[in-house]
C-alpha cells in the first residue's frame, strides 16, 4: 500500500498507513491481542445469532386472534 | 344532482354531519372516540371549513354492499356523503365563484385542501375511506414515507391530498386487522402493482385457507396472524413476521421497511394502566404503521451495536380504534413500551399501552433477504470494530452508529447523484454499477459524521452474504478498516467467526484499500 497521510477532515485521526500497519501487526502478535481477538470472534458469532433469536416468532404468537 | 353544503368547521358540526350520514340518520354515537380524536387532528391541521359532497359512491364501500349489505333485510344506503375538509374560512359563495372559473377560489380551495372522509350509510361504524394529510412538522420531525398524492374532483377542479387511506373497522365485513391490512394493501397497491381488495374480500382471502373459528362474515371474531399472511399472499406478496418483543428490534425493523414506503402490520395486546386501579389487559389488536418521529436523540443499543432508530420517540399508525397517523409515544420506563392515543373507560387519553408482538411486513417476493440478516451482519462487524476502536487500531472518538434502510435502485442511485460527498470515483462507479432492484443501505456514522456505507442485494440468495459493495465517505475511516482487514492473522480471526456477509464486508475494504 502507498505509505500516504490518511488526513481527512473527519471522526478518524489522521496517520501513515505504515504507522496503521505496524499498529495492527502489534495489536494481532500480541498476547493480549491474541485473546482480544479469540473474544471478539465468540461474542461476533453471539451477537449475529442473537437478531435470529429475538426475531423468530413463536407457533403460539400466530395462532393469537386479533380480536379489537 | 349532486348537492354541496359548506360550514364552519367545529366538532359539533363534523358530529352531526357524521350522525346526519349515517343510516337513518341517527346512527353516530358522540360517545365514540374517533370524534374527539379527530377533533383533536383537525385542530392541528387547522381546518375551518367543511364541505359536504352527497351523494358520493365509493368503490371500497360499494364492493363491501354488494359482497355483503346488500343482502341484509333492512335497506341499507348504497351511496355515501364525503366531508372535505380545508384550512381556510368561506362559504358557498367562494364554491359559485370557483365553479365560474375565478383563479383566486379555485386556488383558494386548492391549497387550503385538507382532505376527505366519506361517511357510510351505516347503524354505527360509519367512517369509511378517510385521505386526511399529514401532521405537519413544526416543533417535531415526522416521517410519512408510505403516503402518496391522492387525487380528489369536485365541481370538475382537481384538489390533492398526500395521504395513506384509512377506515373503521364496521365489524361485519371487517375487523380491526382487516382494516390494518386494507390500508396496508392501498399502499403497497400502488408500490407493488396489485389489485387492492375491498375489507370483505381481505376477510375473505384471509379465511380462505385456515378456518376461522367462528364464521367469516360477520367478521367480529377478528383474524389470527397466520390468517393476516393469508391475505397478504392473497395478493401476491409474501408475508415475513419478526417478533416485536424486543423494542429496538422492532424500531430498527419498522423503520427500515417504512422508509422503502412499505407499511407494516403491528400485533400486541392492550393494556389499560389507570392509576390506582388494577392493570386491565383489553385484548389483542392490530395496527398500520404509516410514519414515526424522525430520530434525532443518541443512538440507542440493540444487544452491544448502536443504531439510530431505536432513539425515536413516536411511531405513527392508522388504528382504527382511533384514527389515522395515531400516535404512539415510546417510553421505555413503562412496563409496556407504547403509549395509545386509545381513550379508556372514563374517557381519558394517556393511561393505554400497546405491548407489540409481532410486526408483519408485506413484501414483494424479489425482496428476499430479511433485515434480520442484515442486523446479525452488522451485529458481527460492529463487534470487530469496537474492538478496533478499543485498542485504538481504528481512531474513532464514539462507537459507530449504524442506520440501516431498505431502498429501490433507482432511489438509490438518485440519492448518490445528488451526494457530492462521497470519496471521488466511488460515486461515478456506484452510479454505472449495473445493482439490483432492492437494495439494504447501512450508514456507518461516528461523531455525527458519516463514515462509510455497506450495500446489501436485498434479491440475494439466503446462502449469499449479500453485500455488494461499500460507499466510503471518510477516506481515514476506510483505510483503517481496510488495513484491519488486511492483516492475516486478523484475517484468520475473523474467518472464524463463521459470518459470510461481515467477510465480505471486510474484503470489501481490504480490497479498496489503494483507492481509498
Amino acid at each position: 500500500m502507498p505509505n500516504r497521510s490518511t488526513s481527512h477532515s473527519d471522526a478518524v485521526s489522521p496517520v501513515t498507513i505504515d504507522e496503521l500497519e505496524q499498529r495492527v501487526e502489534a495489536w494481532v502478535s500480541s498476547t493480549e491481542g491474541t485473546a482480544q481477538l479469540l473474544a471478539t470472534k465468540d461474542a461476533a458469532r453471539i451477537a449475529a445469532e442473537k437478531v435470529t433469536t429475538d426475531a423468530q416468532v413463536e407457533i403460539e404468537q400466530l395462532r393469537q386472534t386479533v380480536t379489537l | 344532482m349532486t348537492t354541496y353544503e359548506v360550514e364552519d368547521y367545529s366538532v359539533s358540526n363534523l358530529g352531526a354531519r357524521l350522525n346526519r350520514h349515517s343510516h337513518q340518520g341517527e346512527g353516530y354515537s358522540e360517545a365514540k372516540s374517533h370524534l374527539s380524536y379527530f377533533d383533536e387532528y383537525f385542530s392541528s391541521v387547522g381546518a375551518k371549513t367543511i364541505l359536504t359532497e352527497r351523494p358520493y359512491t365509493d368503490r371500497d364501500y360499494l364492493e363491501d354492499y354488494a359482497a355483503y349489505y346488500a343482502r341484509c333485510h333492512a335497506e341499507y344506503g348504497r351511496r355515501c356523503a364525503r366531508l372535505h375538509f380545508f384550512s381556510r374560512g368561506f362559504d358557498t359563495t367562494l364554491i359559485s365563484k370557483a365553479i365560474e372559473g375565478d383563479a383566486a377560489a379555485v386556488d383558494t380551495l386548492k391549497t387550503s385542501y385538507l382532505g376527505f372522509v366519506v361517511v357510510k350509510p351505516l347503524p354505527s361504524t360509519v367512517i369509511g375511506r378517510t385521505c386526511l394529510v399529514t401532521y405537519g412538522n413544526v416543533g417535531r420531525d415526522r416521517a410519512f414515507p408510505t403516503t402518496r398524492t391522492y387525487t380528489v374532483h369536485i365541481f370538475g377542479i382537481e384538489l390533492t391530498v398526500q395521504s395513506l387511506p384509512f377506515q373503521e373497522q364496521d365489524t361485519d365485513v371487517a375487523a380491526c386487522a382487516t382494516s390494518a391490512l386494507w390500508s396496508v394493501f392501498n399502499a403497497t397497491g400502488h408500490l407493488f402493482q396489485h389489485h387492492i381488495p375491498s375489507p370483505a374480500e381481505i376477510t375473505k382471502a384471509a379465511a380462505s385457507s385456515q378456518r376461522l373459528v367462528n364464521r367469516t362474515l360477520p367478521a367480529g371474531d377478528g383474524l389470527t396472524a397466520e390468517q393476516m399472511a393469508d391475505a397478504i399472499r392473497s395478493v401476491s406478496l409474501e408475508p415475513l413476521y419478526i417478533n416485536a418483543k424486543n423494542l429496538e428490534l422492532l424500531l430498527i425493523s419498522a423503520c427500515a421497511y417504512l422508509r422503502a414506503k412499505i407499511p407494516c402490520l403491528l400485533m400486541g395486546a392492550i393494556f389499560e394502566c389507570i392509576p390506582g386501579t388494577p392493570r386491565r389487559r383489553l385484548g389483542h389488536h392490530a395496527i398500520a404503521l404509516a410514519g414515526f418521529g424522525v430520530p434525532k436523540g443518541p443512538a440507542v443499543s440493540y444487544d452491544t451495536a448502536l443504531f439510530s432508530a431505536p432513539s425515536t420517540t413516536r411511531i405513527y399508525a392508522h388504528d382504527d380504534q382511533v384514527g389515522p397517523f395515531s400516535r404512539l409515544q415510546i417510553d421505555r420506563t413503562q412496563p409496556y413500551p407504547l403509549l395509545t392515543s386509545w381513550i379508556d373507560r372514563n374517557k381519558n387519553r394517556g393511561n393505554v399501552f400497546f405491548e407489540p408482538e409481532i410486526l408483519l411486513v408485506p413484501l414483494y417476493h424479489k425482496i428476499r433477504v430479511p433485515i434480520t440478516s442484515v442486523i446479525s451482519t452488522i451485529a458481527a462487524l460492529d463487534r470487530w470494530l469496537e474492538t478496533a476502536r478499543k485498542v485504538k487500531v481504528l481512531s474513532l472518538a464514539d462507537q459507530i452508529e449504524w442506520d440501516i434502510v431498505l431502498t429501490e435502485n433507482s432511489d438509490f442511485k438518485s440519492d448518490v447523484y445528488r451526494d457530492t460527498t462521497i470519496i471521488s470515483g466511488f460515486r461515478k462507479a456506484i452510479l454505472e454499477d449495473d445493482l439490483p432492484r432492492y437494495l439494504w443501505r447501512v450508514s456507518a456514522l461516528s461523531g455525527g459524521q458519516r463514515l462509510f456505507d455497506l450495500l446489501f442485494d436485498a434479491t440475494d440468495l439466503l446462502q449469499g452474504g449479500h453485500i455488494t459493495r461499500g460507499l466510503p465517505y471518510s477516506r481515514a475511516a476506510c483505510l483503517s478498516i481496510a488495513v484491519l482487514a488486511k492483516n492475516p492473522a486478523a484475517q484468520s480471526y475473523i474467518k472464524l467467526t463463521g459470518n459470510r456477509g461481515l467477510e465480505m464486508a471486510l474484503r470489501w475494504f481490504a480490497n479498496n484499500a489503494l483507492v481509498f
